[in-house]
């Protein structure tokens, strides 16, 4: 049963993942964490190209990383799942 | 996209260069700046010759008792510098000040010339100036093999300003363009023979930007220190610079001072460290210092005004500082475009200058000018009763002459741009477009832009003699109570920020304008070069008339009343009568007495 | 069976008149789901504050008045802010942005997604490959980010704002419309419409389209609170609307967060106003949802 439901689980935390990610501009910037995400915000303030790229790179990779994970996890998880 | 981003980090480049660094600093930075002056000048108010006269004055005032070595003293930043050369970025205050040192600095609230590098200086005629530089000061220890500093230096450090104009701005310029030659007439000696009588040149002589540098530094980078770290002789090591902050560490083999003054203690500078980290964010860099992780806190980011000033006094292990303001607030017109005089008088007029300080300064602000108000005092700025006559609120009166002088034909909308980075110019620019849609008609669209773009929209055009991209733009400058014809004069004549923002030049494709700007240079010169206190008054009023009656090349806004300098009572020493002179010599990163205690 | 099925879904039944069909749905609607209608009432309140504020407000919200940060009071309802302001007005002057932004990239984002997931998922294959990976790419970007970036690039303003906000939501409503045309393909209804010679435009557009209605009402009244949040986190962040622009992500940004700690009501009336839109688009979706569309129930549509 847990097995289960852990499917559901999974995809919503590779899902939320994501989103914390991009939420962390905003929580970085409102409580001055020294931060991605507050280096993001800065870095297009002052028209910082290579900062932004950087972060947006290192995000994308980091929620790719993820599905992948979850993906893999899927798979351990429900032995009938196959890719 | 790669189009757009190659185009604006050159432009980033190209304008942080000329103007100041980040946005921020722009107006802020066009008088400091202009002046990077900030140490320099004197407060104008009292004759030149006579103030610089006594030198030895330093001396009189009571040193300070010992402080405590040690410590790392926490500061913030809105943005990155833009490059390290004194000569070419006279923005950042922190790096001259920490790196190098110069012949000496200006103390504005004791009218004081603290001398650094000189000893003493002697003014042999009006054009003829000898300096004595002070024995056993060596560079740093990793630059040019920590030799002496010797009179050849000071002669090959100020030849570079002239070769480094392509580079900066041109303001600097008002800094170094009286000196004709510098020679060395032996290694503790140095000659300046001036282009003509100057009555702030002993002002100039304490900017950061004339500091030392070690010639064969910059010959090894090719002439150009922007990318260097240390090339001189100052109490402070850079030890990193990245974009998140840069570093400064006390230089162990620092020369000591042996008749000190209240900057230059003998056994200073105390503090081992000096962080300064960059945080964009102004509302995170005034909840950092509350909470004790910033020690001073940058007040060009963070506007502190009389609300937040009681908020921190009341903050546990927080004291605010409090004196004269500073700043000086102007808006630039274009003077491409706005060549009938009339344009300029119904924008003169189109805006409650009393509602601006009722709700920007909460009440506590005066009328601007073109000179600060703390010179009035000296008879060099007009009184606040003159300048209140000359800038009447009178919207209906406005609007009759902005339909005659075919204002709406001219500017079917005014463009106006500014940054977020510095809250004082996003508010004004609102209440001053708010102020015109009402009482012209006009249609005003105000674009914001970060501070590199800001800078470079500034300074855009200048060299191509090109109108601005922008018709109307608000900046500021600090530290003008040093230089009474600098720091804010300069935005209205051609040889500083007049041209440079303003297109106010004697080369302009307009005739108004190329005679405007003459007219302007002519009476800026007249009072540079009266040496003579009393007869330089006039000359003063004069100019300062001269502006108000045709409606300026820009418009003074009022500015506040009072500064606060929020700071940590940890930090001891705090330069309580002088932090409002910004960059100016005893601005709080320049004093070596500071200490942190607890 | 067959049979029935093309009745059903090819030949068009007759069926009520549209005003008493839409009263009984509507009525249905209330009845069994009052947290949509709480959501749905709320939304109508905001969207007539938006277009009556000129009528509803107390002051200019874009003047400069004299009254600077006072509290709460009878003249200024929701207090004013440092530039002596009137927050009740600004809050109502806010709704506006936030609407405009959320229409405005909710069409762009609906329009390119069903496109794009109805050629996805009709033509499968290459075009498919091609359109789903394109996807699976942008939905790698955080929303955020990826307007902070667009905002740099195109400088900041209402215009990068929607068009940031459309370009992330585009691959997201394209990957549920592809699945929901993947479903429908292989209906009898589309079988038929093929054998009677009907144009692979003509299928996708006449026949599949409208029996992914319900799933695109679903998935626009979820999008919509994410982009109203995202637009007043670009303008928070200072890639939105211009300074002083009346918009909820202005009012919580830096120059106010300055003074929060002296004016707690600079905080609590726009950050009030943005959560009880978001909530109230939120429980609208979720009932819309339930509504139309049950399968979609937890499929985490609303990320």
């Amino acid at each position: 049963m847990f097995r289960n439901s852990l499917l559901t689980l999974l995809t919503v935390i590779g899902l939320q993942f994501g989103l914390i990610l991009g939420g962390s501009i905003v929580i970085e910037s409102v409580f001055a964490i020294p931060g991605m995400g507050s280096w993001a915000a800065s870095g297009v303030a002052n028209r910082d190209y290579p900062a932004v790229q950087a972060v947006t790179v290192t995000i994308a990779g980091a929620f790719m990383l993820v599905t992948l994970l979850v993906d893999i996890a899927y798979a351990w998880i429900d032995p009938r799942i196959r890719y | 996209m790669q189009e757009g981003y190659w185009n604006r980090y050159w432009q980033r480049r190209l304008s942080r260069r000329h103007v100041i660094a980040g946005g921020a600093t722009l107006a802020a930075g066009s008088a400091a700046i202009l002046a990077g002056c900030g140490d320099d000048d004197d407060d104008g108010g009292t004759d030149p010759t006579s103030a610089p006269g006594e030198p030895t004055k330093a001396g009189a005032s009571p040193t300070a008792a010992a402080g405590k070595r040690g410590g790392t003293l926490r500061l913030s930043k809105a943005s990155p510098d833009t490059g390290l050369d004194p000569y070419i970025v006279v923005t950042n205050f922190i790096h001259p000040a920490k790196a190098y040192s110069q012949m000496w600095t200006y103390r504005p609230s004791t009218k004081e010339i603290l001398f650094d590098l000189a000893t003493k200086y002697e003014q042999i005629d009006p054009t003829t100036l000898v300096i004595t530089l002070r024995e056993g000061v060596k560079f740093q220890a990793e630059v040019a093999g920590g030799r002496a500093l010797t009179a050849e230096d000071v002669a090959y450090s100020f030849s570079r300003l002239p070769a480094m104009v392509a580079k900066a701005s041109q303001v600097n310029g008002i800094q170094w363009s009286w000196m004709e030659k510098v020679e060395a007439v032996d290694p503790k000696t140095v000659r300046i023979k001036q282009k003509n009588p100057f009555a702030s040149n002993l002002l100039a002589l304490g900017s950061s930007a004339l500091c030392v540098v070690a010639k064969e530094v910059v010959e090894a980078n090719g002439g150009d220190l922007q990318k260097v770290m240390n090339a001189g002789s100052g109490p402070y090591k850079m030890t990193r610079r990245e974009p998140t902050g840069t570093r400064y560490e006390r230089n162990a083999t620092y020369y000591a001072h042996e008749n000190p003054s209240p900057t230059y203690v003998k056994d200073g500078p105390y503090i081992d460290v000096w962080e300064e980290s960059i945080i964009a964010d102004a509302a995170t860099v005034k909840a950092k210092f509350i909470a004790g992780e910033i020690d001073i806190l940058n007040t060009q980011q963070v506007t502190v005004d009389k609300l937040v000033a009681d908020e921190l006094a009341k903050t546990s292990g927080v004291k605010v500082a409090k004196g004269p303001a500073n700043a000086h607030l102007i808006m630039q017109f274009d003077n491409f475009k706005w060549t009938d005089k009339r344009l300029r008088q119904a924008v003169w007029m189109a805006f409650d200058r009393d509602q601006f300080i009722k709700n920007i300064y909460l009440g506590d602000g005066l009328y601007g000018g073109p000179v600060a108000d703390g010179f009035a005092k000296d008879g060099l700025a007009l009184s606040q009763d003159e300048l209140k006559k000359a800038q009447k609120f009178d919207p209906a009166e406005a609007k009759k002459i902005w339909e005659a002088a075919g204002g709406p034909q001219t500017f079917p909308s005014i463009k106006m741009i500014t940054m977020q980075a510095i809250p004082l110019f996003a508010t004004s620019t609102q209440f001053i477009a708010e102020a015109l849609r009402k009482n012209l008609g006009v249609d005003v669209k105000v674009e914001l832009v970060d501070p590199a773009t800001y800078v470079a929209k500034a300074t855009g055009g200048y060299r191509e003699k090109a109108a601005k991209e922008w018709d109307l733009f608000v900046a500021w400058e600090t530290s003008l109570q040093s230089m009474p014809d600098y720091n804010a004069l300069v935005h209205y004549i051609p040889t500083g920020y007049g041209a440079i923002f303003g297109n106010l030049r004697p080369d302009s494709p307009k005739p108004e304008t190329a005679a405007y700007a003459m007219e302007m240079l002519q009476l800026w010169n007249a009072q540079a070069q009266e040496l003579n206190a009393e007869a330089r008054k006039p000359k003063m009023a004069a100019m300062q008339k001269a502006i108000l009656e045709s409606y300026g090349p820009a418009i003074p806004l009022p500015v506040t009343a009072t500064a606060y300098a929020p700071y940590r009572d940890k930090v001891k020493n705090f330069p309580v009568n002088d932090f409002m002179f910004g960059n100016s010599g005893t601005g709080y990163y320049r004093v070596q007495d500071l200490f942190l205690d607890g | 069976m067959a049979t029935s099925v093309i009745d059903e879904q090819f030949y068009q039944r007759p069926a009520p008149a549209l005003p008493r069909r839409w009263a009984r749905g509507g009525l249905r609607f209330v009845r069994r789901q009052p947290l949509g209608t709480f959501g749905l009432l709320v939304i109508v309140l905001f969207t007539l504050a938006a277009v009556f504020a000129d009528y509803l407000r107390t002051s200019d919200p874009k003047a400069f008045g004299d009254d600077i940060l006072t509290g709460p009071n009878w003249t200024h309802w929701f207090g004013t802010n440092r530039d002596g302001q009137d927050l009740w007005s600004r809050v109502l002057y806010g709704a506006r942005p936030s609407l405009k932004v959320g229409l405005a990239t909710v069409g762009i984002a609906l329009a390119g997604g069903t496109i794009l997931g109805l050629l996805a998922g009709y033509f499968g294959g290459p075009i498919d490959m091609l359109i789903s990976r394109a996807a699976d790419i942008m939905v790698a970007f955080p929303a955020l980010l990826f307007g902070l970036v667009v905002a740099a690039w195109l400088g900041p303003g209402l215009r990068s704002v929607i068009i940031a906000i459309s370009i992330v939501f585009t691959p997201i409503i394209m990957r549920i419309v592809r699945s929901g045309v993947l479903q429908e393909r292989n209906r009898a209804y589309v079988e038929a419409a093929r054998v009677v010679g009907a144009s692979e435009a003509r299928v996708m557009l006449r026949h599949i389209l409208p029996n992914l209605l319900p799933l695109l009402i679903v998935v626009a009244s979820t999008t919509l609170p994410a982009a109203i949040l995202a637009e007043s986190g670009l303008t928070f962040l200072g890639a939105g609307l211009p300074l002083g622009e009346p918009s909820w992500g202005n009012d919580l940004g830096p120059k106010a967060r300055t003074y929060f700690d002296l004016a707690p009501w600079l905080a609590i009336f726009p950050g009030l106003a943005l959560s009880l839109s978001v909530l109230a688009f939120n429980l609208l979706g979720d009932s819309l949802r339930d509504e139309l569309d049950p399968r979609l129930r937890g499929s985490g549509l609303r990320e």
